[in-house]
């Protein structure tokens, strides 16, 4: 499988929530090893989406093929079991595998520490972290799993900046070591600068695809200031 | 808060006034009650050492332990029964709305049959001690399956998604996501009919004659001895006191999650 070999292609998808049509006519291939970003208004249906493309749905019409074995989400509330450690919502994530109790245990614990969860606080409950915290947690389950596709639903919402950059670029790390794809949806044109290989805005409901920027060429600091601008501008045009 | 005595070994002030309270409050009781006796007589309300001295009597002839042996198979059998029917059926109608639909008019009918009823329909289909135990059985497997589908039906349907999307096994759906999510939910039905079956038992034992404290409290009605009776509803009292302070503080305090909504209240 090579570089451009599509891992999630979404083929002509609509979606409805009974009589309201949510997507309407999306074409999307998210290559491996690259990191597309969804964008829009509030509502538009980027989480119906990410959802679709975790099999979480069906379309009404239309395809949604994925190539991927393993698939992570980080879903846009962190969704940990109240009643289990962060620890052990981490290594919940395993238990589809056949791998031992010790195994799950260890790595969990090594992928808490990638995204810097606090050693000390392993053992505490979902109730007793800060929502940044809950968010890190919610990532290292959905890495766990070494996922061929990541899907991530406003990450860096509530996180410092320090460690959203630090959570950024152990992501594009894994992209680019893994082989990993991501499809992120976010609000903020710098994150998506920052990461994105392809930057997709999609219009009102029902939602279309109403510009698709390749930002794979992007390197400089220049350019990247450039990309941010331009889809700050896409999306000003959006709510017009 | 909650915790009696402090790390330096001192015991704490809100552990102390609440057992202050709680001591005046028991010691209203027996005041009441001994001037009750001062005023009705023995027949009517006998006196609190008569009774004490009456019941110490019963705990010496043995009479006391064997009865409780009895009510304590009676109710713990029938409600171990009836947590296995009602947890399962109850998840199951939780999960699958048509069986939900199936049962709730056979619930519904159990749960509207005065429990006074079913012992006698008990007696005349099973007879002596297992006539006890199906009616605690019945008059409690409602309450448990009412709680268990509701509880099934409550579980926030993100978190089974997220597992979903884990491919989460039927084994780790159950142990992880609605086994503890269930606990909590269908508590508060454990804790009222464990109190409910032994009463229900005693009831029970005392139309049916199986033994148990029903058929003591029978006998002492027979024999018009009040004291003895009054002597046995102190013996269900500590039972149940018993039941709360040790088996379902456990239990409470081990469904207890640190952090969650309420915790603190609880450990208090």
């Amino acid at each position: 499988m090579n570089r451009h070999d599509p891992c999630l292609q979404f083929d002509n998808v609509r979606f409805s929530y009974g009589q309201r049509l949510i997507l309407d006519g999306i074409d999307l291939d998210c290559q491996r090893q690259s990191v597309s970003v969804l964008m829009g208004l509030s509502g538009c249906g980027k989480t119906t989406m990410l959802s679709l493309a975790a099999g979480l749905g069906d379309p009404l019409s239309g395809r949604v093929a994925r190539t991927a074995k393993r698939v992570g989400m980080m879903f846009q509330d962190p969704l940990l079991l109240p009643w289990r450690s962060a620890l052990e919502n981490v290594a919940f994530a395993l238990k589809a595998l056949a791998v031992s109790r010790k195994e799950r245990d260890e790595r969990a614990r090594a992928i808490l520490d990638a995204v810097g969860f606090p050693c000390d606080q392993q053992h505490a409950y979902p109730g007793q972290l800060s929502g940044g915290l809950r968010q890190r947690v919610s990532l290292a389950r959905a890495l766990v799993i070494d996922p061929d596709l990541l899907l991530l639903d406003e990450p860096f919402r509530a996180l410092d900046i320090g460690l959203v950059r630090s959570m950024q670029g152990l992501l594009l790390d894994l992209v680019e070591k893994t082989g990993m794809s991501i499809l992120m949806v976010t609000h903020d044109a710098s994150d998506a600068a920052r990461m994105a290989d392809k930057v997709v805005l999609l219009s009102a409901k029902p939602a279309r695809i109403d510009v698709c920027l390749d930002c794979s060429k992007k390197g400089r600091r220049s350019d990247e200031m450039a990309l941010i601008e331009e889809i700050e501008a896409h999306l000003m045009a959006l709510e017009v | 808060m909650g915790v009696g005595v402090s790390a330096s070994g001192r015991i704490s002030g809100p552990f102390l006034k609440r057992s202050l309270f709680f001591v005046a409050g028991v010691a209203l009781i027996i005041l009441l009650w001994e001037l009750g006796h001062r005023r009705y007589g023995d027949l009517v309300l006998p006196g609190v050492a008569e009774t004490f001295a009456t019941l110490g009597q019963m705990i010496k002839s043995g009479e006391v332990g064997e009865a409780l042996v009895q009510t304590a198979f009676n109710a713990i059998t029938g409600w171990f029964f009836s947590v296995g029917l009602g947890v399962v059926l109850g998840g199951i109608a939780g999960l699958w709305d048509d069986f939900r639909f199936m049962v709730r008019p056979v619930s519904v009918m159990l749960l509207g049959v005065p429990a006074i009823a079913w012992v006698v329909l008990a007696l005349l289909w099973f007879g002596g001690r297992w006539a006890v135990v199906f009616t605690v059985v019945v008059a409690t497997a409602p309450i448990i399956f009412a709680s268990a589908a509701q509880g099934v039906r409550s579980l926030d349907n993100d978190l089974a998604h997220m597992a979903r999307l884990f491919r989460a096994p039927t084994g780790s759906m159950i142990v992880d996501i609605y086994g503890p999510h269930m606990l909590h939910h269908i508590y508060p039905a454990l804790a009222t009919t464990l109190a409910m079956s032994w009463k229900v038992s005693i009831m029970a034992e005392l139309l049916s004659g199986s033994g148990g404290i029903g058929d003591g409290i029978a006998a002492a009605r027979a024999r018009v001895d009040t004291a003895q009776m009054i002597a046995w509803i102190l013996v269900v009292i500590f039972i149940l006191l018993l039941l709360d302070q040790v088996l379902l503080r456990l239990v409470r305090q081990w469904l207890i999650v640190p952090g969650a909504k309420g915790a603190d209240n609880e450990q208090a």
